[in-house]
């Protein structure tokens, strides 16, 4: 029996809110309700200097992922090509192949000269540090 | 070219194989391609460490799983969680007759692929019609 996944650590309702202000933008690849989701899935974090996006991309190198960063917006792009070519008979085909391209956009700027990303396993780390006017606002307050 | 089709991970059950480690078992997506001489089983099974993948063929089913191991994001906060980590476990039943003891396995990039040589007796052949 096959059931979706259940995120048993779903944001509150206050981050749900949250989220849905920053990652407004994420589901609008032109998908409507009831559309398929977005390829690839993909798990975001933040840290105070940083984000970091973690995506499953098996059977994809690093050197077939391009990531472009606009300011906020960072977009995820690729190909996954078919695991065998040429005259077969599929009895089975469930693995997506094909280009795809997802576009977060983030609450603030990160730095496009020092995004790392690497991929292990077929697993895509992508780290994006945030722009240096962004962690600079917090402000010390003393009290006497 | 496609656009990617969009599938989502998976839970799965596997009734026959009783579990002692804790968390979601996930379903991995297969193709499955034949050949003449063989059953090519290719698996995402990303994240999964090559040493703790096991694959086992017995009484013509197929059982693949492997351990994924959690990817802790200590001192960091999630902001978007759309797909779940654990282990990856499947079963398949084949009809064809396999040469058990010369199955292979590879894993690179996080896909899983299995070679299946079908025995001799399986094997497409070809009969020479000899006219009188």
């Amino acid at each position: 029996m096959l059931t979706h996944r259940l995120n048993p650590f779903a944001p509150f309702p206050a981050v749900r809110r949250e989220l849905d202000r920053v990652f407004e933008s994420v589901f609008g690849n032109g998908a409507v309700s009831g559309a398929a989701p977005a390829y690839p899935a993909l798990n975001v974090w933040e840290d105070g200097g940083a984000f970091t996006i973690e995506a499953e991309i098996p059977g994809v190198e690093l050197s077939d992922i391009e990531v472009q960063v606009a300011g906020a917006d960072v977009t995820i792009k690729g190909t996954r090509r078919p695991a065998v070519e040429g005259e077969t008979t599929m009895l089975r085909e469930e693995r997506p192949t094909g280009t795809f391209s997802r576009t977060l956009t983030f609450p603030v700027a990160v730095v496009a000269d020092q995004v790392e990303a690497t991929m292990k396993n077929g697993v895509l780390v992508i780290r994006l540090p945030k722009s240096p006017e962004a962690t600079a606002r917090k402000i010390q307050i003393k009290s006497n | 070219m496609n656009t990617c089709a969009e599938m989502q991970k998976s839970e799965t059950h596997q009734p026959t194989v009783e579990r002692v480690r804790s968390g979601q078992v996930y379903r991995p997506l297969v193709d499955i391609v034949e050949r003449k001489d063989e059953l090519l089983v290719i698996a995402d099974v990303p994240g999964a460490t090559p040493d703790r993948i096991e694959v086992n063929f017995e009484r013509g089913e197929l059982t693949l799983c492997a351990v994924v191991p959690p990817r802790e994001r200590e001192g960091q906060r999630a902001l978007l969680t759309e797909y779940g980590v654990g282990d990856f476990c499947r079963t398949f039943s084949v009809s064809e007759e396999i040469d058990a003891a010369k199955i292979t396995a590879s894993y690179v990039h996080g896909v899983l692929t299995l070679h299946l040589p079908k025995k001799d007796s399986a094997k497409p052949r070809k009969i020479a019609v000899k006219s009188a």
